[in-house]
């Protein structure tokens, strides 16, 4: 029954995209006559089999085999555990969401039926990649998911932007997709399998190396070899530096497939990452990579994002910053976690994106300046609130540190992991505190109350989500923590980068505070001069983009020249 | 008596003598064109019963794969061919080089060595004919085309790795290879109607199962030249692609960037190349689908300059959906032969990833770039509205159609079946012994 239960959720959505893109042009309108409900019933189907996978464990379902050994690479499976679940949960929901959104949202649109159609097609793809059983099968869905979201950009094909937009998701895609292939390649001519479990034991098993360049001498571990390959698969689909470049620039897609894109497409790093989680717990050295990527992409596309002035490209490089805040979570071990922020990213992003266009509509019927400063009420700081504030965020961390360390005789040196996820959590209730005062910082003690509570409710919830996460997604003893020990750095490292983050977090916050009240830090002439070059060089996207446009005119002239150069008789 | 009795109702010359009989009871019907394309139809779906019934019979189950795919493709370019539009001569040149396709395939041996030779004479001949005027490009490919020939009439005369070498030469006219590449393009391009359709089949099906025959006794030394050759090849076949602007052209060196990797494959497997006989077959079938469809194009505007084919997508959309399904196709996206194909050939070369397969990998990328950067001049955009657009007809759409469901069949269909992996099975072979 499981099995049937779980074949359901794949198939209703590929069924309805199919009838949809074959009648089309009989059903036109009513298209979402048949993708609302395929799709909702395959969220209900998603969800019972979370339930039926928590309990019973996973569901492993062989569909199609070579027989020779020689091929054992051609093997279509899936395999059903708690991750793929969890996934399959927030695909089908996101997708039911879009799809019921759409309903009027692209009403009397010429493209309506196909738009349904693509729906239910990538709704199908990315729960097939979620419940793939192997890396070749993973593979299959990986690219057909780069096709299908190349066409639902290009959704607006008469308008050239929305075409180039689509061509350079493509290519950047394709990219990935290309060192995806290669990462499968080799683990295949290493391992002899494509089998997660089977790959997993071997990979564990094997020591072999590779030399980095024939004659060179030096060598790298097959695995990291193989790791980094397939993350650079996931950088590009998950929008990471300098891979980040497409995203961006898919505004002129419908609003419900940005909704998509942002809550489920990208989404497919994290995934991939977690889903190989023991292959890359065997490499540390992946893991540093990972991390570093993650932190580049989270602080400049956190940065792109405020140099803004559109809605929707704010929240396009706020994707690319969350995004590379989960692939740091995923580079220092903490999988489940970013499993975590992935699901809780994707709900409240793809709010943002449906709500857009109507705060972009209501903004348009009522055009006005932004709102002006309260001189009277913005020159004098609230004092309750702002210390209230400073020492919540500040000190009490702290505080909570050296009693644990000190007192508790907790080995938080010991136990970067512990540490990671305290960090994580102070920073986000920081955060959220940070905005109650920028919201409302009257001298009020409901004021300072809801600080409080604000800090408590999201520390305690955030430990307790991110432990019920990994118990739930990595129920192996030890499992999580070895993960965190493989992603463990050099104790001196770690401690200089946690005070150096926490420096420049605290010394941040202190800015900021100051100036929402209007005051100012003295700082010296030349911070205050490159101030707006570094603005400049922010908000024209580092000039990622323009060096890409370079290299690709580059290549057009040297074929332009060759063919130019070449007699005419010589095909 | 009994000798001429055996020869009639011999399979293989069967298969051989209906298409070059069907191409001279054409001549008869040059000036009727309608009649032409029945009368080549009826043909060639007769020939899928007897080639099956050839097959089976003869037994010889590496090349009746190879048979089939050509008598379809001939069937699917007939069908195809717009019967306004140089009709008589596409029509009547696809039955003989069928026939001589055919002839090709299933006599071998010497007799194999000279239906090629023709086949590649003719091609030049038609190509003067037809497209001497259009590009200086079609003398170098006529060159080609004769260096071509000479190879193979040396190769009958000559012995051992001479013999081997010379034959190799004349197949990487027809498996494009760079430099000799020409004649492939040129055939692609310059030849007239649906011809280049079938022929973007036929040279490369011929190409693989001549160097699949010889493979085993190519000399080691000349592995690593083909090796370089072959890289060389992908990327000037792509490069060369990037600043077409003529569809016709843009796909044949699509094809010669795509159709590289198989030479790199022989180069680094040292001769052992299975699985390239079905990459070779699904690439082959793929860009003869998209120059069907570029035929569909030219009949209607009367040209195929990408400067000037645009936004077909909003008034055209049968074409569009099918087009574009064809271009997913061409550059190996799951679901379609090329694909499983290129997987397979790629698997079983992995026991020790060369260091080249960067090279292939990025080819790989590239084909997909330009294939995209294709559908997108042709389809998207506005479009003109000095033209006056017309969607395909239904036995338009019915011929890509079978184009598309021979290339996902082609993802699906057993590996072993396009293997051309015993080449003493094959029949080139015998000569070199």
């Amino acid at each position: 029954m499981a099995l049937y239960g779980a074949m359901l959720v794949l198939l209703l959505p590929l069924v309805a995209g199919l009838i949809i893109g074959l009648a089309g042009s009989q059903l036109r309108e009513k298209s979402y006559r048949i993708g609302v409900p395929a799709v909702v019933l395959a969220f209900i189907g998603g969800v019972w089999t979370l339930y039926t996978v928590s309990v019973d464990g996973p569901i492993h379902i062989a569909l199609y085999q070579r027989t020779p050994a020689a091929q054992n690479w051609l093997q279509f499976a899936l395999y059903i555990d708690r991750l793929s679940a969890v996934m399959m949960v927030l695909i089908t929901g996101v997708s039911s969401i879009i799809h019921l959104y759409s309903i009027r949202y692209l009403q009397q649109d010429r493209g309506y039926a196909r738009f349904y159609a693509l729906l239910g097609l990538i709704t199908f793809a990315l729960l097939s990649l979620v419940a793939s059983a192997n890396l070749f099968m993973l593979f299959v869905f990986w690219q057909l998911m780069s096709w299908l979201l190349y066409l639902l950009l290009a959704y607006n094909y008469t308008h050239p932007p929305a075409v180039n937009a689509a061509f350079k998701t493509w290519i950047v895609l394709r990219l990935g997709d290309v060192a995806f292939l290669g990462g499968v390649l080799l683990a295949y001519s290493v391992y002899g399998t494509l089998e997660f479990p089977l790959l997993f034991e071997r990979a564990a098993e094997s020591s072999a190396t590779l030399p980095l360049w024939p004659g060179s001498g030096m060598e790298i571990s097959t695995v990291t070899a193989i790791t980094l390959l397939l993350f650079v698969g996931a950088m590009a689909k998950s929008a990471q530096l300098p891979l980040h470049v497409w995203l961006p620039d898919t505004m002129d897609t419908p609003t419900p497939v940005s909704a998509l894109m942002h809550a489920g497409i990208v989404n497919a790093g994290g995934f991939l990452i977690n889903r190989l989680a023991p292959l890359y717990g065997l490499t540390p050295g992946t893991l540093h990579v990972v991390f570093v990527i993650g932190a580049l992409t989270a602080i400049l596309g956190a940065s792109m994002m405020l140099t803004q002035n559109d809605i929707k490209k704010m929240l396009g490089f706020s994707t690319i910053g969350q995004m590379g805040y989960m692939i740091m979570e995923c580079g220092l071990g903490a999988f489940a976690l970013a499993i975590f922020h992935l699901i809780a990213h994707g709900i409240f992003k793809a709010s943002f994106f449906l709500y857009a266009g109507n705060v972009i509509h209501v903004a348009r019927r009522t055009p006005k300046l932004p709102p002006t400063r309260n001189a009277d009420q913005d020159v004098e700081p609230s004092r309750l609130p702002w210390f209230t504030g400073i020492t919540m965020t500040l000190a009490l961390p702290l505080v909570i540190l050296l009693i644990a360390h000190g007192v508790l005789q907790v080995p938080l040196r010991d136990a970067q992991g512990a540490v990671i996820l305290l960090f994580f959590a102070w920073v986000t209730s920081s955060q959220a505190i940070l905005s109650l005062y920028r919201l409302r910082a009257v001298e009020s003690w409901k004021v300072v109350g809801a600080m409080v509570l604000t800090l408590l409710l999201v520390v305690f919830t955030y430990l307790w989500a991110v432990e019920a996460f990994t118990y739930f997604l990595y129920p192996a003893p030890g499992e999580a923590a070895r993960y965190f020990q493989a992603a463990a750095w050099n104790p001196w490292l770690f401690d200089l980068f946690v005070i150096l983050v926490t420096l420049l977090i605290g010394g941040g916050w202190a800015v900021a505070y100051t100036n929402i009240r209007g005051q100012r830090i003295l700082m010296s002439a030349w911070v205050s001069a490159s101030a707006p070059r570094l603005y400049l060089f922010i908000w024209n996207r580092l000039y990622i983009d323009a060096l890409y446009a370079r290299f690709g005119q580059a290549i057009i002239r040297l074929a332009r020249r060759m063919d130019a150069r070449l007699p005419e008789w010589l095909p | 008596m009994a000798a001429v009795k055996e020869l009639i109702v011999d399979p293989v010359l069967t298969l051989t003598a209906i298409p070059l009989l069907g191409a001279g009871i054409g001549v008869l019907l040059w000036s009727r064109p309608r009649t032409l394309k029945a009368w080549a139809l009826f043909l060639t779906a007769a020939l899928v019963v007897v080639a099956v019934t050839a097959g089976t019979a003869d037994g010889d189950a590496a090349i009746a794969p190879l048979s089939w795919l050509l008598i379809l493709a001939s069937f699917l370019a007939v069908f195809g061919q717009d019967p306004y539009m140089e009709a008589p001569s596409s029509i009547v040149l696809t039955l003989l080089f069928l026939g001589l396709s055919l002839g090709t395939l299933a006599s071998g041996g010497a007799l194999g060595i000279i239906f090629f030779s023709v086949m590649l004479g003719v091609i030049g001949l038609a190509m003067v004919w037809h497209g001497r005027t259009t590009s200086p490009m079609v003398w170098g490919a006529v060159a080609l085309c004769g260096i071509g020939v000479l190879c193979l009439v040396a190769s009958l005369a000559a012995s051992g790795s001479v013999a081997v070498v010379l034959r190799l030469v004349a197949f990487a006219t027809a498996l494009p290879l760079f430099p000799l590449h020409g004649v492939f393009v040129g055939a692609l391009s310059h030849l007239p109607g649906s011809l280049p359709a079938f022929l973007a089949v036929a040279l490369p099906s011929l190409g693989v199962h001549g160097v699949v025959s010889i493979s085993a006794a190519v000399p080691a030394g000349i592995l690593p030249s083909l090796l370089l050759l072959a890289l060389i090849g992908a990327l000037y076949g792509s490069l060369k692609a990037l600043v077409q602007c003529h569809l016709g052209q843009m796909v044949a060196y699509l094809a010669v960037t795509l159709l590289a990797i198989p030479w790199w494959h022989m180069a680094v497997t040292a001769g052992k190349m299975p699985q390239a006989a079905g990459y070779v077959s699904a690439v082959a079938v793929a860009m003869g689908g998209l120059l069907l469809a570029g035929h569909f194009v030219q009949a209607r505007y009367g040209h195929l300059d990408l400067d000037k084919l645009r936004g077909l997508a909003r008034p055209m959309p049968r074409f569009a959906t099918l087009f574009g399904l064809l271009i997913m196709a061409a550059m190996g996206l799951p679901l379609f032969g090329v694909f499983s194909a290129f997987m397979a050939m790629m698997f079983s070369s992995s026991t020790t990833l060369p260091q080249s397969i960067v090279v292939i990998l990025l080819v790989w990328f590239m084909a997909s770039w330009l294939l995209v950067m294709l559908m997108q001049r042709i389809l998207f955009g506005q479009p003109r509205p000095d033209l006056l657009y017309r969607d395909l007809s239904q036995t338009e759409v019915l011929s890509l159609v079978l184009v598309l469901c021979l290339l996902a069949l082609g993802g699906i269909v057993p590996a072993g079946l396009f293997q051309l992996g015993d080449p003493a099975a094959l029949s080139f072979l015998e000569v070199n012994r």
